[in-house]
């Protein structure tokens, strides 16, 4: 028997991409022959996967698919998995259509096959693990039978290694003009709701804090609306105080949340939100709104926000700063919370759910 | 991770937001209004044209105040001085500007409407034309079952007949 691991996307640095490596190492350490196979492959990380084309799976040999996207990978596993191959599920969640019907939408159908192939593969799989507990009810609603919740494997001891010196040099002596730095990571999608950000943090720098900066760091998968963002920051006079920063790599990365002084997340739709985790991790107290799976990683060690009206978050982030007792307090609650996301600790859990499936099966 | 840094020292308390001053509260709407715009989600079922049409109705609007930030003070001055001397201008530019962008938005949900409407007399049609086909080819079934065993093969015709209805 053999488990392997199968992704539509197969990038360097991204959040599935690291999770599937260390799946593939745990199991490679209990003896199990494991390989990882994409539908697109990033070339900088060809090593370490194939196009799912060359796989061939035989009988008693076990899949698992990472669902987050529409793929024709579903398809071609729906045929196999009838001979006799054990089909297995890590669901990072699908974004729901209707925030890209209006900015791209053809990301937005792409997202609808995505959803109705997540339905379709319901019956077929034996045991579907989510990255948290919001993923593992959209789950069972979807009608998988047998669920799990295995927590997204992140490498945090990868976030102490030394950041850029340039940027650090240059974010610093930004910093030294004063002001505050606001920070948010992730892709510039209408789901994670920049725009919200750029109005709470306009009506942030206008009323308490006018020397106040935003990084927002993130490629854009909906570039009009990173269009859109562009124009807003205009039209909210804003000038230089947003920097949309994409191509960041992970030093430069680790820079940012150095001289950030506070994560502010306004997304209304998050499986998991590493950014989020990684936030708690390097001490940067974080303000977000409560929604989706956010609230179950911040576990309440972030300021957790119900309404998200511009005002509402200024206040919210301004009376944080300005309060250094509680800055240290959630950061210190954040770094256990964090702890208990660690790697040992997620993926320990998640061996125990595999291998105990395993036995169930008989396969071990 | 690097040498902790200083936090924002010039964060002043929070204040009540009925204690902003006009200019503020006016900025503060501003900025309210935009994420009204940007915050609207298509509907179930809603489709690129009701997608569009909402795009359109939301940019029919024109704003006549120009951003006039700027890093330089006199930067900032001339933008402000240029904002104030054409504004007059600007106005009757953009009343009108806003009544054609009404207007578009408004021909274009008639049009949209329109051909709704038009898809659903279409599909209506179809539905009819299926039925009648169905209905014709019973009616040829039936007519066939029902219909007389045919007679003996019909005798060929002589050659004379046939020279004679070359003739």
């Amino acid at each position: 028997m053999r488990i392997d691991q199968y992704v539509p996307g197969f990038a360097k640095h991204d959040a599935i991409g690291n999770h599937s490596l260390q799946i593939r190492s745990l199991l490679r350490g209990q003896g199990i022959e494991s390989d990882i196979y994409g539908e697109w492959i990033d070339p900088r990380v060809a090593s370490e996967a194939r196009h799912y084309r060359e796989a061939r799976p035989t009988r008693g040999d076990v899949v698992i698919y990472h669902s987050s996207t529409h793929s024709s990978i579903v398809d071609w596993l729906l045929d196999r998995a009838a001979p006799g191959v054990t089909v297995l599920s890590d669901y990072h969640n699908i974004t729901p259509s209707s925030y890209f019907r209006r900015w791209e939408p053809a990301a937005a159908d792409s997202m609808d096959l995505a959803r109705a192939e997540f339905e379709r593969m319901a019956p077929v799989v034996s045991l579907a693990m989510a990255d948290s507990q919001y993923n593992e009810k959209d789950l069972l609603a979807a009608g998988y039978g047998r669920t799990a919740t295995a927590h997204l494997l992140v490498d945090l001891e990868e976030y102490h290694r030394a950041p850029d010196a340039r940027t650090l040099e240059r974010l610093r002596r930004q910093k030294a003009r004063g002001g505050a730095d606001w920070l948010f990571v992730g892709r510039i999608a209408p789901n994670k709701c920049q725009h919200d950000i750029i109005g709470a943090f306009a009506a942030y720098r206008r009323v308490f804090d006018p020397a106040a900066r935003l990084t927002l760091v993130g490629g854009a998968t909906a570039v009009r609306y990173l269009r859109a963002l562009e124009q807003l920051t205009e039209r909210l006079e804003l000038g230089d105080s947003v920097t949309f920063a994409d191509n960041v790599a992970f030093p430069a990365l680790l820079a940012h949340f150095a001289t950030a002084d506070v994560f502010v997340c306004l997304s209304e739709h998050e499986g998991f939100c590493v950014p989020v985790l990684e936030a708690m991790e390097l001490e940067v107290p974080v303000v977000a709104f409560d929604a989706a799976a956010v609230p179950e990683t911040l576990a309440g060690t972030g300021v957790l926000l119900g309404d998200k009206d511009p005002w509402a978050v200024a206040v919210a982030v301004a009376e944080l700063l300005a309060d250094g007792d509680r800055r240290e307090r959630l950061v210190a609650a954040a770094r256990d919370r964090a702890r208990e996301l660690s790697l040992p600790v997620t993926s320990a859990a998640l061996l125990r759910i595999l291998t105990g499936w395993l036995a169930e099966a008989g396969l071990s | 991770m690097a040498d902790p840094l200083p936090t924002a020292s010039d964060t002043r308390q929070a204040k009540p937001e009925s204690s902003l001053s006009a200019v503020d509260t006016r900025y503060l709407a501003q900025i309210r209004g935009a994420m009204a715009r940007f915050g609207r989600r298509s509907e179930p079922g809603e489709s690129e044209v009701d997608s569009a049409l909402a795009d359109l109705a939301d940019a029919a609007t024109i704003d006549v105040e120009a951003p006039s930030a700027s890093n330089r003070r006199a930067g900032r001055a001339a933008k402000q001085g240029i904002k104030k001397l054409t504004r007059w201008y600007l106005r009757y530019i953009a009343q009108q500007t806003t009544v054609l962008g009404q207007a578009a938005t408004r021909l274009g949900a008639a049009l949209a409407e329109r051909t709704d409407r038009l898809e659903d007399t279409t599909s209506g049609l179809s539905d009819e034309l299926a039925r009648l086909r169905d209905r014709v080819e019973r009616l040829e079934r039936r007519e066939a079952e029902t219909a007389e065993p045919p007679g003996p093969p019909p005798k060929p015709a002589s050659p004379g007949a046939e020279v004679d209805r070359r003739a």
